[in-house]
């Protein structure tokens, strides 16, 4: 086999092993079958294991019942890490507005879902550089890493 | 050296492709349709799949060509990323949950559009909406007030159309779905009458011909006069003398340090109208990510100040909900308001 048949076949072999993961989703979205309390409290420490820090928690649910909605469980996690946003906000003020980052926990019947933005898929938005765009797909990371952790359940309901 | 290579390479691949093949359908469906459409196919943001009447009504191909296309503007993303083995890995474990019964007529469809309409009209448009654009919100959202259990999908959906054959659209309207909103038109509605309805429906696919206006930039940034204190100040009473619900200031870094460390000159300022959000998180749950509304005030080492806020217009792209365009041009307006009385 010559260089260039093995190049082309490493490609594809290359291309075959990440093509799963470039789903063109724009908001990542996983359900856990937990019910709303216990979600909330795990996401907290998943946020943490993953070097995040909780900012605060906006009660959406507790904000529209004091004005006479009817809602179910419904708030917003602002997290983030310091140095990236204390870092990115000099190099790219642009990005202020993404900080903290907003994961939106709420309740579907007895399950919990979380939501938020997929950076990587912000990059074309931003007119992002290389060292920017490279950030955005490591958050992107980062938020699947944590999302996938609130698929494992610790004390699942019966559905 | 060189043989020993390429048969290592042989075997890599074979096994790529093989895993490929026997790619786990109920798997990949908790990865990629779950979050919509539940754990086990019982509906959530999206429609309900996993009722028998469900699956009777969809077609192999149906499934292939949704699952791909998805549905524009009605939330569900395009999943061309998935391989051919892995779309059929999903068409197979969904068919766990009940067989195809449509069957395809040899005879071509023989409705009149014309005769379709007031049909439509009477039997149809109540749930499905006159102009066919379904109802508000989609599939089953447990969680808020609906008038439906289920709401009813887009009949003019451009992604449901072309993956819906004739066959399939008889099959729906004669038999319904049981267990589902959907009722059955068996005896309402003779097959002559039933094939105008669909020639009527197939006139009003709506036009998704790709957006082509290049990206909008996701954030707008305002170099503004004066200083950060009264840059910080008349923001803050543009959004009050605007009636919007506000709520207390933070600094971008608040909780993520302590005070003694937080930086001081990036501020922002929040605020929401609680009746729109309350309307909005009824068609689209999603929408925390982006909320609530901020400008964020911020100086910069070499001492300007600047405003910065996101862009509605691009935010708005992200979500495939175009349910979503009144609450987005309302929410537009009310930056525009704000930042016209403190830019000018
Ligand atoms: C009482 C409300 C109601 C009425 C009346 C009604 N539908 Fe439906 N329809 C629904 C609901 C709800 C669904 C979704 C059911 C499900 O799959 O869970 C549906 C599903 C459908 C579907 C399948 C769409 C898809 O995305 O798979 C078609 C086609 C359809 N209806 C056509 C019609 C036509 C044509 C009429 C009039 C002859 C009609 N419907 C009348 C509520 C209604
Ligand atoms: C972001 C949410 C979302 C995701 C993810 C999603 N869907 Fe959907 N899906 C929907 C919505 C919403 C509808 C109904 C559209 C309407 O109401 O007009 C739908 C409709 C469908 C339908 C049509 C059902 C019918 O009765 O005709 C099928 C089939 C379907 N989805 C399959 C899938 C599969 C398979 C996946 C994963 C590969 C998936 N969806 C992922 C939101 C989603």
């Amino acid at each position: 086999m010559n260089r260039l048949t093995m190049g082309v076949w490493g490609t594809l072999l290359a291309w075959m092993l990440v093509a799963p993961l470039q789903a063109d989703e724009k908001l990542l979205t996983v359900r856990s079958p937990q019910a709303f309390d216990l979600a909330l409290e795990q996401v907290q420490e998943v946020l943490k294991k993953h070097n995040f820090t909780v900012a605060h928690i906006q009660k959406c649910d507790g904000g529209l019942q004091d004005m006479g909605y009817t809602t179910d469980n419904y708030k917003i996690v602002f997290f983030g890490r310091l140095e990236e946003v204390r870092e990115l906000s000099k190099t790219h003020p642009e990005l202020v507005p993404l900080f903290p980052f907003k994961l939106a926990v709420y309740a579907e019947g007895k399950d919990t879902l979380f939501s938020v933005l997929n950076p990587a898929e912000l990059a074309p938005l931003l007119n992002a550089d290389k060292a920017l765009a490279e950030q955005l797909v490591v958050w992107e990371q980062d938020f699947r890493a944590v999302l996938n952790d609130m698929q494992v359940v610790q004390v699942a309901h019966i559905h | 050296m060189k043989e020993w290579l390429r048969s290592c390479l042989a075997v890599v691949l074979l096994a790529t492709v093989s895993n490929t093949y026997s790619a786990d359908g109920r798997a990949l469906f908790t990865q990629h349709c779950s979050a919509c459409h539940g754990e086990a196919g019982a509906g959530g943001i999206g429609l309900p799949l996993s009722a028998p009447t469900v699956m009777h009504s969809l077609t192999d191909d149906y499934l292939r060509k949704t699952i791909r296309s998805g549905r524009p503007g009605r939330i569900m993303p395009a999943f061309e990323q998935l391989t051919a083995a892995e779309v059929e890995a999903l068409v197979h474990y969904m068919r766990g949950w009940g067989e195809a019964k449509v069957e395809e007529s040899v005879l071509p469809l023989a409705g009149d559009a014309v005769r379709g309409k007031p049909l439509f009209e009477h039997y149809c448009a109540s749930c499905h909406g006159q102009d066919l654009s379904g109802g508000e919100g989609t599939g089953v959202t447990f969680s808020r007030a609906r008038d439906l259990p289920i709401m009813p999908p887009a009949l003019n959906n451009a992604g449901f159309l072309q993956a819906a054959s004739d066959g399939m659209l008889r099959y729906i309207i004669q038999q319904g779905r049981e267990g589902t909103p959907m009722p059955s038109f068996a005896t309402t509605l003779n097959a002559t009458q039933i094939d105008d309805i669909i020639a009527y429906v197939r006139t009003r696919e709506s036009d998704t011909s790709a957006d082509v206006s290049p990206p909008e930039s996701l954030t707008i940034m305002y170099s503004v006069e004066g200083t950060f204190d009264e840059t910080v100040d008349r923001v803050r009473e543009a959004i009050r003398s605007n009636n919007f619900r506000v709520f207390p200031d933070r600094f971008v870094e608040e909780g993520l340090t302590d005070e003694f460390s937080v930086n001081k000159r990036q501020i922002s300022l929040r605020f929401c109208n609680f009746s729109k959000l309350y309307e909005a998180l009824k068609v689209e749950p999603r929408l925390g990510v982006i909320l609530p509304c901020t400008l964020t005030v911020i100086e910069q080492e070499d001492g300007s100040v600047k405003l910065v806020a996101a862009n509605v217009t691009a935010l708005a792209k992200l979500f495939n909900n175009n349910q979503l365009d009144e609450v987005f041009a309302h929410i537009k307006a009310s930056y525009d308001t704000v930042l016209d009385e403190v830019t000018f």
